[in-house]
């Protein structure tokens, strides 16, 4: 465990991580219908779930940003603390990266091909696909620093 | 044995992705998820599991 925090770029990634899944719990709380299944726990976490939705209600923000950017923060957290655990995309780490983008991407089609309860949103796809590329550009960016780094240590 | 760094990291990931797998169904309206989210954990844990059983010492990152 110790080993997993030492380096810097992997304490990023997990503060990074930790603040996006606490973002998207934020908007999920404060924006989303009472009947989703997390609803059932708040109710008996007290009267504080109600007032933060009170001020929500509030707050003027676009459509996507209530209902598809908690998707793509939540897939992006997950990308980033997997990540930051296994350092690098190979044949033993890749299920562990590809297991929550197949429940995302999963979930959302099976809403719109065999009728899911929900509503099938492509901008949840756009928030989705946008949580992969952001992850693939950071491991590819790893990849290509550590082979700079060794190419210049021969 | 067990190269303890890979176990480390094996566990980790599936700890991981069972609270993330659980934050996903919560925050879907109706029961239809958790069928979902049980065929993929159920795959997790066949995983894990075959990780452990193929673990070579020098396979880990």
């Amino acid at each position: 465990m110790r080993e997993l925090l030492k380096s810097k770029a992997r304490r990023i990634e997990l503060v990074l991580a930790l603040v996006l899944f606490l973002v998207e719990g934020f908007l999920y709380l404060t924006f989303r219908s009472t009947e989703l299944n997390m609803f059932r726990f708040y109710e008996h976490a007290g009267p504080w779930v109600d007032s933060l939705r009170e001020w929500g209600g509030e707050l003027s923000l676009p459509q996507w940003v209530r209902y598809s950017l908690p998707d793509g923060l939540w897939l992006l957290s997950y990308l980033l603390l997997v990540d930051a655990i296994w350092n690098r995309f190979d044949k033993v780490s890749c299920v562990w990266y590809l297991s929550m983008p197949a429940v995302a991407f999963g979930s959302e089609l099976a809403q719109l091909c065999w009728g899911f309860t929900g509503t099938y949103d492509m901008m949840d796809l756009v928030c989705y696909s946008t949580a992969v590329i952001i992850t693939l550009i950071i491991v590819y960016s790893k990849n290509y620093i550590r082979k700079k780094i060794a190419a210049n240590v021969q | 044995m067990f190269n303890k760094k890979f176990v480390v990291k094996t566990i980790l990931s599936f700890i991981l992705a069972t609270v993330f797998l659980v934050s996903a169904c919560t925050s879907i309206q109706g029961p239809e998820i958790w069928i979902y989210a049980t065929i993929i954990g159920v795959a997790l844990i066949g995983y894990t599991v075959y990780s452990f059983m193929n673990d070579k010492p020098g396979t880990d990152a």
